[in-house]
């Protein structure tokens, strides 16, 4: 393959990447809105759009193995592609943890503690994703590290969240034996969907310290 | 490069992979013990081992990337290969895993009454060394076993979660009492979530291996 040509595809790698994350920012969105209105349909959409993404998580793949294997990269392009080889895995699990939202969506009245607020979270984890992704796409090392600093702060939001949800269990009124179940299962739904946007951070962080890797071969956030 | 000494390597990063895979279940295992007997002292090796686990993790990913870069695998080489780049990074997550449990030990005590740590925390670090044995022994039944074993490890975290929770409602006491209440409450939801996930890295592990084996997707997501 000539020179040109290749450089092409790493090009070409380097977008559909992006257009990956884009996608699967569009499902973690529609997985919060779904929960917000407990719109079914929309909860729907994203659980069966899942297979779409699995099946562009695997061509992707592919086609980083392709590269790697034909052209035999060395330094700066087998750094960029072995970044995107694990980004979209990262991406791939954020989108599952999209398709969680749509399940809880279906299932649980997710308003229970108002104090709770899932949606700003959320607004969190997807303005980390579109950093990370930008950090990758446009080589920005600082944005990396700012990622990661956002991370500690979502971390925070969750622990309130679910400092709260314990407090207002503790605080709460008596419930009557047949309320007590179904009550319990929302208060577990509320517990997963906090534990699973916690989940989204760690993945953008994880995207995003792949990019720093890629960028200055610095493995300070890879772990 | 010889042909022979392609295969050597090949084999060598089977072995070196089956060998980390060991060495993190160790130390999930030595936390899990930690975090049930509240050993400090045990807890603090864990955790300042993790660099060592970390370096370990570059230094075999590189061993992968190097191989595909040099040796133009194809078929089921590049499939051990990937399999194992992507395997590795599940049993460093599992390492983490074990530090975030060692970091929450508390001295002298458990991690909360409603939380069997000895069952569900074994029965992860047991999926972990099942699928680890799974891709050693390229044994596809192995696999979809981890898979059904995590069902119920979901169920049993569920459970337990339930039970933390249950135990929360109607609870008397001054603030102070609710204040300790509360940490525990939350040291018992987040060692459940944790537990949990290593059993998620397992499944990942179970679902790499079926699809290096047979191109199985099964699992995968």
């Amino acid at each position: 393959m000539p020179r040109n040509e290749y450089q092409a595809e790493l090009a070409a790698l380097r977008e559909d990447v992006v257009a990956m994350s884009e996608t699967v920012a569009e499902r973690l969105e529609m997985g919060l809105t779904a929960l917000e209105t407990g719109d079914e349909e929309l909860a729907e959409e994203v659980i069966n759009g899942d297979d779409e993404i699995n099946q562009l998580y695997l061509d992707l793949e592919k086609q980083c193995t392709d590269l790697i294997a034909l052209q035999q990269p060395v330094a700066g392009d087998l750094r960029f592609i072995a970044a995107s080889f694990k980004i979209i895995t990262d991406l791939e699990r954020i989108a599952d943890l999209a398709t969680n939202l749509g399940e809880y969506a279906q299932v649980a009245d997710n308003d229970i503690f108002p104090s709770v607020d899932i949606q700003a979270i959320g607004e969190t984890t997807l303005a980390m994703l579109d950093s990370a992704m930008e950090a990758y796409a446009a080589e920005d090392r600082e944005l990396c590290y700012t990622v990661n600093d956002r991370d500690d702060d979502l971390d925070t939001e969750c622990e309130i969240a679910s400092g709260t949800v314990v407090r207002e269990l503790i605080e709460g009124e008596q419930l009557d034996d047949n309320e007590i179940e179904p009550f319990m299962e929302d208060v577990s739904r509320l517990l997963l969907t906090i534990r699973d946007l916690e989940r989204v951070g760690d993945h953008a962080v994880n995207i995003a310290a792949r990019a720093l890797y890629m960028i200055d071969n610095n493995d300070e956030l890879i772990y | 490069m010889a042909r022979d000494r392609y295969h050597d390597r090949l084999a060598t990063l089977r072995t070196d992979v089956v060998l980390f895979g060991e060495l993190v279940v160790e130390r999930y295992e030595s936390a899990v013990a930690a975090a049930e007997a509240g050993d400090l002292r045990a807890a603090d090796r864990i955790v300042s081992g993790d660099d060592e686990i970390n370096r370990r993790y570059l230094e075999l990913e590189g061993d992968c990337i190097d191989l595909i870069a040099r040796n133009q695998p194809v078929a089921g080489d590049l499939r051990l290969i990937t399999a194992s780049f992507k395997i590795l990074t599940d049993l460093e997550r599992i390492a983490d895993l074990a530090t975030n449990l060692a970091e929450r030990t508390e001295y002298g005590a458990g991690v909360h009454p409603a939380v069997d740590l000895g069952s569900l925390g074994l029965a992860a670090g047991e999926m972990v060394a099942a699928a680890i044995d799974a891709y050693e022994n390229a044994d596809p039944t192995a696999c979809r076993g981890v898979a059904a074993d995590d069902d119920t490890l979901d169920s049993d975290c569920e459970a337990t979660t339930q039970r933390i929770i249950r135990e929360l409602l109607g609870t008397d006491g001054d603030d102070d009492e609710r204040a300790r209440t509360a940490e525990t409450t939350t040291r018992g939801l987040l060692t459940v979530r944790d537990i949990e996930r290593v059993g998620d890295h397992a499944v990942n592990i179970a679902a790499r291996t079926l699809y290096m084996l047979d191109s199985d997707d099964e699992l995968l997501y």
